[in-house]
């Protein structure tokens, strides 16, 4: 795998090869992020192709003071927001994720998948994930299937970091809980 | 991941949680995304240069088509000089349709066929 800075170097330099070879190391990326985001597949995709085409234009602007993946990730999250607003397809408080309480929150059970989804854990677990607001939602994917820090989180999101670990923690808490009611029933 | 049971102890049970939080989404990416997602930035990114091109050749063209003649008939200079003059206006004119056509090209026809 070529190092960050010569794959840069090398697409700004007009090289095609190596700006395939950064959409393939990103693509999963880019993909997890818009898709915890967006629920229309066909979106999803939309958004992708989006992200990557704004990411060879910025690619000039982008002075490695942050890691590639972050930068990457926070272009993919900022379009997958203006596509929500352009489009309207998430409420816009949601979308602003401020005073967002989980406390009183409540899951949808009664779903033609219900039977379908007690059988797998992992599959209930998406779909209550599915069902949070969607700053929940981030965080806990940037986190958890993507490893990245707090700080990442914050950088990626704007969220502070304070606001990261208090909806980590709140999301996962509220998982828990669900999760143990399932599983004490099932 | 390990199969849950009621008598699941609350360490097992975080255990699963993040087991299931790392699962990665179901949904991918269709084969040869990035060669497409390539495809489409260089194309744009060549339709630029074809323009830049297309307008230094026809620079270019000119300077070579007023060398020539400045050197082998300089006397058609003057009177070419005053006919320009003379249709300045229908050369703008001729000028800005051709651009707005372009334009309107671009932004209207091209933006409705280009695949998303």
């Amino acid at each position: 795998m070529l190092p960050e800075e010569e794959l840069v170097a090398k697409i700004l330099k007009g090289n095609a090869s190596a700006f395939e070879i950064l959409v393939k190391q990103y693509e999963k990326l880019v993909l997890h992020v818009t898709c915890k985001l967006i629920k229309s597949d066909e979106e999803v995709m939309d958004v992708c192709q989006e992200v990557f085409i704004k990411v060879y234009k910025g690619l000039g602007t982008f002075n490695f003071q942050s890691k590639l993946s972050t930068w990457i990730a926070r272009i993919a999250y900022l379009t997958s927001l203006n596509h929500l607003q352009k489009y309207k397809s998430e409420n816009i408080n949601k979308i602003a994720g401020d005073n967002l309480e989980l406390d009183n929150y409540h899951f949808s059970e009664d779903t033609p998948e219900k039977l379908l989804i007690k059988k797998d854990v992992s599959a209930y677990v998406q779909h209550l994930i599915k069902q949070l607001p969607l700053p929940y939602r981030t965080v806990l994917t940037l986190y958890h299937l993507e490893e990245f820090s707090y700080l990442e989180i914050q950088e990626i999101t704007g969220m502070p970091e304070g606001t990261v670990k208090s909806y980590l923690s709140r999301a996962r808490k509220l998982l828990k809980e669900k999760l143990v009611t399932y599983l004490r029933n099932g | 991941m390990r199969k849950p049971t009621k008598e699941m102890t609350d360490k097992e049970i975080e255990a699963l949680l993040v087991d299931a939080l790392k699962k990665e989404p179901e949904m991918s990416l269709p084969y040869g995304f990035a060669a497409i997602v390539t495809r489409k930035v260089f194309v744009q990114a060549n339709v630029f240069g074809s323009y830049i091109k297309a307008l230094l050749l026809a620079v270019s063209i000119s300077v070579l088509a007023g060398s020539a003649l400045f050197l082998y008939r300089p006397v058609l200079i003057n009177p070419l000089i005053s006919v320009l003059v003379d249709m300045k206006y229908v050369l703008i004119f001729i000028l800005i349709v051709v651009c707005l056509i372009q334009y309107i090209d671009q932004k209207v026809v091209h933006k409705s066929l280009r695949p998303n």
